[in-house]
C-alpha cells in the first residue's frame, strides 16, 4: 500500500480513541499499574499513561498467551469428542496482565487496538511472524495477528538501556505499526502504513474527519540516528567464538531466572503441555525460557547446555545470529526489557556493544 | 580509620594473593550509577572493582547454589547482614560447608528500592529503603571472618514504624476477602519463576515444578497453575526464609511475596519460637520433632 500522511489534533486523538473503544473493539494501552506502567484494556483515552518510556512488559501476551488453548477433549463411554480451540483464539481468552485473570469480554466482532506502544514494540509482530510462518503455519499466532491493529508513538528521548537504532530499527521507525504517530503541529502527525492502519480511520465517518490528509513532504522527517556501534560486528563475534570464555565468564552473574525471555517482545519460545484427567481436558502451550536448565534436558539425563553461560549465549546467539541467517532480521528490538527487568544487572546493550568491539580489536 | 572500599578491597585481594579462596563474590559498579551488580573476581589485581554502596540491593548468596561457582571451592563472599542469614542456613541444611567460605560481612545501613533509584533515588531514608531495613536487627552481620564498618550514619526512623504494615491489614480480612486479594495477585504472575531462582535457599537441583510423574503443580500459566506455584513456593520456604526480599524485588510483575514470606516467618516464630538463619548449628524447625510443639492443627 501506498503510505498515506495525516495531521491530526490532540483533541481529535482522543476522540479518535475513543470512538475506537465505542465502536466495539478492545483498545490497549500502557497503563498505571502498582506504581509501574503495563498494557492493559482501557476503556477511556484518559486511562492512558502515555508519558513513560514503555510498559514493564510487553503486549507480546497478545500474540502469544501466556496459556493458549489448543484444544480440549472429553471422554464419556465409548464417545470421544475433541474441541478444537482455533476458533476462539482471535477474540477470546485474552489474558489481562497485571489486572487480571482470563477475561472473556473481548467483545465478538470487535478489534483488538494497541494504542501508544513504542516502534520497538511494534517491530516484534512482523518479526515474530516470520517464526510461526517459516514452515508450519501457526494458526492461532495468525488469528491473533491479523486482529491486532497497531497505533505506537515515536520516541523523543530513549534510555540508556535503548538500542532500537543498532538493532535496525530507529526510535521514530514504522515498521510493524498500522499507524505510527509523532508528536508535532496541533497534536500528532500520522504515517499510515497498512490497510488496517487505513480501515481504523475510515472505520466511520466521523473518525476519518478527525485526521486531515497531508503531503509527505508535509510529514516530520526522522532524525538522524546515530547507531553506538555495529550489530554487524556483534554477529560477526559470535559467528567464530561459540567457544569463547567470555560466556561462562560474563555469565557467572546470571541467575538463570528467565525475567529477560519473558519480557522480551520477541521471544516466542513455548513448551506444550497436556492437562487433564482421563475423562476431560485440554492440551496447552506455555511461555517457556532457554535460560531454564530443564529447556534443553534429554531424557537420558544429558544436557547440551550445562551452565548458565551456555545458555545465556544461546540466547545472544539466536537473537543476533541464527535468526539473522534465516530471515535477514534480527531477533531483537533493541526495546532494552530484558536490561532494565533483569534483578542482576545483566545489561544487553553493553554486552551487544562489547562484543561488536572485540570483533573489532579480534579479542576473544 | 580505613575507609569501607579500601577495606573491602584489601581484604579481597589478600585473601586471593594467600589462595585462601579461590574466587571473590563482590559488588561492583553497575550499568547506571545507581546501580551495583556482582563481581566474580579471581585475580587479585581486579580487586580494586569491589565497593558497597545503598544500591548494592543483590543477595550474592544466591550464587553459592550454582554449580558453575560451587567448582571454584573455597569463596569469599561480600554480604551484608540479612544476606548473610543465607549463608547461615545453607550452612545448616548442608548446602555449604563453612571451612569452604570466608565471610566478608558489610555493615549495611540500608538498601534504597531498586524502583525508586531507577528513578533517581540516591539518598537513604525511611521512606526509600526497603521494608526489611526498618525492622533490620542485622546492620551488622550475625557471623564473619572480616567485617567491613560501614563510613555512613545510621538513617534515622522517626514515628512508629510499621514494616509489612499489610500483613495487619491482611490479618483482619474475612478469609474470603483475603482469598480475593491473593488471588488477584497471583492472576498477574507470569511463571518466569524468578522468585525461585532469585531465592539463596530455593537451591534443588529439580523444582517441584519440573517434576511430572505425577504433576503437582499445573503447568498453565492461568488462575489454577499460579497459585498452586506461589503456594507451594511460600510453603517450602516457611521457616526458612531469611527475608532478604529477593524474590519481591526480581518479580517482574510486582506481586508483593515478601507480604507471603513475612507472614510465614511471624507464624513460626510465634507457634515454634524459631527464627530461621541465625544459627548455624541450629536444627531446622521443619526438620525437627519436639512434643512440646504446637500441635493443635491436627485434628
Amino acid at each position: 500500500m501506498e503510505e498515506k500522511y495525516y495531521e491530526i489534533s490532540s483533541d481529535n486523538i482522543e476522540k479518535f480513541i475513543n470512538n475506537l473503544v465505542e465502536q466495539n473493539n478492545e483498545v490497549i494501552a500502557p497503563k498505571d499499574k502498582d506504581s509501574d506502567t503495563f498494557y492493559d484494556k482501557i476503556t477511556n483515552f484518559k486511562d492512558a499513561d502515555l508519558n513513560i518510556l514503555l510498559p514493564k512488559l510487553s503486549f507480546k501476551e497478545y500474540l502469544l498467551p501466556k496459556t493458549e488453548t489448543l484444544f480440549e477433549y472429553s471422554i464419556s463411554g465409548s464417545s470421544i469428542n475433541i474441541l478444537d480451540s482455533l476458533e476462539n483464539a482471535g477474540a477470546a481468552r485474552i489474558i489481562n496482565n497485571g489486572s487480571g485473570g482470563s477475561d472473556n469480554s473481548g467483545k465478538k466482532g470487535g478489534k483488538k487496538i494497541i494504542f501508544g506502544s513504542r516502534p520497538c514494540d511494534a517491530g516484534a509482530g512482523p518479526i515474530m511472524e516470520k517464526v510461526f510462518n517459516w514452515d508450519y503455519k501457526d494458526e492461532f499466532f495468525n488469528e491473533k495477528f491479523k486482529n491486532l491493529y497497531i497505533i505506537s508513538i515515536a520516541c523523543v528521548q530513549p534510555d540508556n538501556y535503548c538500542f532500537c537504532t543498532e538493532a535496525q530499527l530507529s526510535p521514530e521507525s514504522s515498521y510493524g505499526s498500522d499507524i505510527l504517530l509523532k508528536k508535532g503541529g496541533s497534536g500528532y502527525y500520522a504515517k499510515v502504513t497498512t490497510e488496517k492502519g487505513l480501515e481504523l480511520i475510515n472505520s466511520s465517518s466521523e473518525n476519518s474527519s478527525l485526521f486531515k490528509e497531508i503531503s509527505k513532504e508535509a510529514f516530520p522527517a526522522d532524525k538522524d540516528w546515530k547507531a553506538a556501534f555495529d550489530i554487524k560486528k556483534t554477529q560477526g563475534f559470535l559467528d567464530k567464538n561459540f567457544t569463547s570464555n567470555y560466556f561462562q565468564e560474563k555469565f557467572l552473574s546470571c541467575i538463570g531466572c528467565g525475567i529477560c525471555t519473558y519480557t522480551c517482545p520477541t521471544c516466542h519460545c513455548f513448551d506444550i503441555q497436556d492437562e487433564g484427567t482421563n475423562e476431560k481436558g485440554r492440551r496447552i502451550r506455555n511461555w517457556d525460557s532457554c535460560q531454564f536448565g530443564i529447556f534443553t534436558l534429554h531424557t537420558s539425563g544429558h544436557n547440551p547446555r550445562v551452565t548458565q553461560g551456555d545458555r545465556y549465549r544461546q540466547r545472544l546467539m539466536h537473537k543476533f545470529k541464527i535468526y539473522n541467517e534465516k530471515f535477514n532480521k534480527y531477533l531483537c528490538v533493541g526495546c532494552g526489557r530484558c536490561s532494565r527487568n533483569c534483578p542482576e544487572d545483566i545489561d544487553l546493550k553493553e554486552i551487544t556493544s562489547e562484543l561488536s568491539l572485540m570483533e573489532n580489536s579480534g579479542e576473544v | 580509620m580505613e575507609k569501607m572500599n579500601d577495606k573491602l578491597q584489601n581484604t579481597a585481594k589478600e585473601l586471593l594473593e594467600s589462595k585462601e579462596v579461590n574466587l571473590i563474590i563482590g559488588f561492583a559498579k553497575g550499568s547506571n550509577p545507581l546501580r551495583m551488580r556482582s563481581v566474580f573476581i579471581t585475580d587479585p589485581k581486579d580487586a580494586y572493582k569491589i565497593s558497597f554502596n545503598a544500591h548494592c540491593v543483590q543477595d550474592l548468596a544466591v550464587f553459592l547454589k550454582k554449580p558453575e561457582v560451587k567448582k571454584f571451592g573455597k569463596i569469599g563472599i561480600v554480604v551484608k547482614g540479612c544476606d548473610e542469614k543465607a549463608v547461615n542456613t545453607l550452612i545448616q541444611e548442608y548446602q555449604l560447608s563453612r571451612d569452604n567460605i570466608k565471610i566478608i560481612g558489610v555493615e549495611c545501613r540500608g538498601a534504597i528500592k531498586q524502583n525508586l533509584a531507577d528513578r533517581g533515588e540516591d539518598s537513604v531514608k525511611q521512606s526509600t529503603v526497603y521494608d526489611k531495613c526498618l525492622a533490620c536487627e542485622v546492620h551488622t552481620p550475625l557471623l564473619y571472618d572480616y567485617l567491613v564498618e560501614s563510613d555512613e550514619p545510621a538513617f534515622e526512623i522517626t514515628g512508629d514504624v510499621k514494616p509489612y504494615a499489610k500483613i495487619e491489614e491482611l490479618d483482619a480480612m474475612s478469609v474470603e476477602d483475603r482469598n480475593m486479594f491473593w488471588q488477584k495477585e497471583f492472576e498477574k504472575c507470569i511463571k518466569c519463576y524468578a522468585c525461585r531462582q532469585a531465592c539463596p535457599l530455593c537451591y534443588c537441583t529439580r523444582c517441584i515444578v519440573e517434576k511430572n510423574t505425577p504433576q503437582w503443580i499445573e503447568t498453565n500459566i492461568e488462575e489454577t497453575g499460579n497459585a498452586q506455584w506461589n503456594m507451594i513456593r511460600a510453603y517450602h520456604l516457611s521457616g526458612r526464609c531469611i527475608g532478604c526480599g529477593e524474590c519481591e524485588r526480581a518479580c517482574p510483575v510486582n506481586i508483593p511475596l515478601m507480604l507471603v514470606n513475612e507472614k510465614m516467618a511471624r507464624d513460626v516464630f510465634e507457634k515454634f519460637g524459631y527464627k530461621s538463619g541465625l544459627d548455624i548449628n541450629a536444627k531446622p524447625v521443619f526438620g525437627t520433632f519436639d512434643a512440646n510443639d504446637f500441635n493443635e492443627f491436627i485434628k
